[in-house]
């Protein structure tokens, strides 16, 4: 406080422009937690960033490049046997399934046509960078060019990721189920119980809060997506619920369950557009 | 006088760091890695401070909300009161030694993740894991190499331009 002569002029920070910088910061996290104007602006700034981040993810490829220039070529011959025998297996199956579709086909032109293209999906990679560790994000290799919006679903062979949160041109931002900004709707498949998944951050845990107390779930029980809220297509696999509290002096008991699928962990994923939303019958009429 | 090698190479640090935070490492080592644009930014407050000041500091700190998809501002906060704190301070921490120096890194560090924790949890993220804390002490011992790099950086800049 006493040494408010400076010793030399001009080193001295400004607090007017340190309390205008703050203020500044403060008005753009709360804007950009709403998710207006902001959001499109950080898509758009997306596309710029391409070629940072194909930067930033190059010594991790390359490095994946030398361990595979390196792997022996017995490990090679072996892969490649394993692979030659599931080939014939897959092959095997794919012609029947084919003769299953051809029919499935045939039933389904006679039915609405509207669900057909609803399993129609995109694949994207997983860009090799790290975001913050301590936050369940994921950036991928694909955006609005591809036809992605925001909102579209995430699976991996598993079961349910995430979801796209921001969608930019080549990139999109992805938000894992286990983010504690995410919420999901389930349902028990055992009992069809309905609930809301949320994230709680740790990336083994989802918690199924305010069930009511005699609520038909327990511990094993696989949860499904439910075709509420429009956001996947209902029945992917999300958790298997590995704890339920119900604390006798609380109104609502808790559910804990695992993720399935390999979140982050996964190298791909496929992105599967919202079901279209299902209304009353239009004026039109449905067809039946 | 206007520096213009030494403010050059204030921006190549500050994007390399920005890059360097991205690249993939183990996750054992992820938790550790310190923050490379704050002791960037540290360094240039002590060193340079008409190279490195506040609006700096706050377009920085957008780079990377927009780079590492966190919460517009935050980042661009936090700089900011790193490189205020650092420059109030300046004329103090210029003449310590360099192991007192890392020592007061550390406090300016950890006052960074404090000011992060508060960030969270009022976006709703919940108490963060215990190695969390690591990143300041990885920044106390990064904090000489990083000093005697940028030190014999800016120095032979100096000596190049007559």
């Amino acid at each position: 406080m006493t040494d408010s002569a400076p010793l030399f002029a001009g080193s001295r920070p400004g607090t007017l422009k340190l309390v205008v910088l703050l203020a500044l910061a403060i008005m753009l996290m709360l804007a950009d937690r709403q998710r207006g104007f902001l959001g499109a602006m950080r898509e758009r700034a997306l596309a710029l960033l391409a070629p940072v981040y194909e930067l930033s993810a190059l010594p991790g490829e390359l490095a994946a490049d030398a361990r595979f220039a390196v792997t022996a070529r017995q490990a090679l011959a072996d892969e490649n046997a394993a692979l030659r025998a599931a080939l014939l297996a897959a092959q095997n199956e794919l012609y029947q399934r084919r003769a299953a579709v051809a029919e499935a086909q045939r039933t389904l032109a006679q039915l609405n046509r509207a669900q057909q293209d609803a399993l129609a999906g995109t694949l994207l990679r997983i860009v090799d960078i790290d975001l913050d560790p301590f936050r369940q994000r994921l950036l991928l290799d694909g955006g609005s060019e591809l036809g992605l919006s925001r909102g579209d679903g995430l699976i991996d062979v598993a079961g349910v990721v995430g979801q796209l949160s921001e969608v930019g041109s080549g990139y999109s931002f992805a938000i894992l189920i286990t983010d504690p900004n995410h919420a999901l709707p389930v349902e028990v498949s055992r009992s069809g119980v309905k609930a809301i998944a949320y994230g709680s951050g740790d990336a083994q845990r989802l918690e199924l809060r305010n069930l009511p107390p005699n609520a038909d779930i327990d511990v094993g029980d696989r949860l499904l997506t439910t075709a509420v809220g429009g956001r996947f297509v209902a029945g992917y696999p999300v958790a298997d619920v590995i704890a339920v509290e119900r604390p006798v002096d609380a109104a609502f008991a808790t559910a804990i369950a695992r993720p399935v699928s390999l979140l982050a962990r996964n190298r791909e994923l496929l992105a599967v557009k919202p079901r279209p939303v299902v209304g009353p019958p239009s004026e039109q009429g449905q067809t039946p | 006088m206007k520096a213009r090698g030494t403010y050059s190479l204030f921006l190549i640090a500050a994007l390399a760091a920005l890059l360097l935070a991205l690249v993939p490492v183990p996750p054992w080592l992820a938790v550790v890695k310190p923050m490379g644009l704050a002791l960037v930014l540290i360094y240039f407050a002590l060193e340079a401070p008409e190279a490195a000041g506040l609006g700096h500091a706050f377009i920085l700190g957008l780079c990377a909300d927009l780079l590492y998809g966190t919460l517009l501002g935050e980042h661009a906060f936090r700089m900011v009161i790193l490189t205020f704190l650092t420059l109030r301070f300046r004329h103090r921490l210029r003449f310590f030694p360099i192991w007192q120096q890392a020592g007061a890194v550390f406090a300016l560090l950890l006052n960074d993740r404090i000011l992060d924790l508060w960030v969270r949890l009022l976006s709703g993220a919940p108490w963060p894991p215990l190695v969390f804390w690591m990143a300041p002490i990885a920044g106390l011992l990064a904090w000489p190499w990083v000093f005697l790099l940028l030190d014999g950086l800016r120095l032979r800049r100096r000596l190049k331009k007559p």
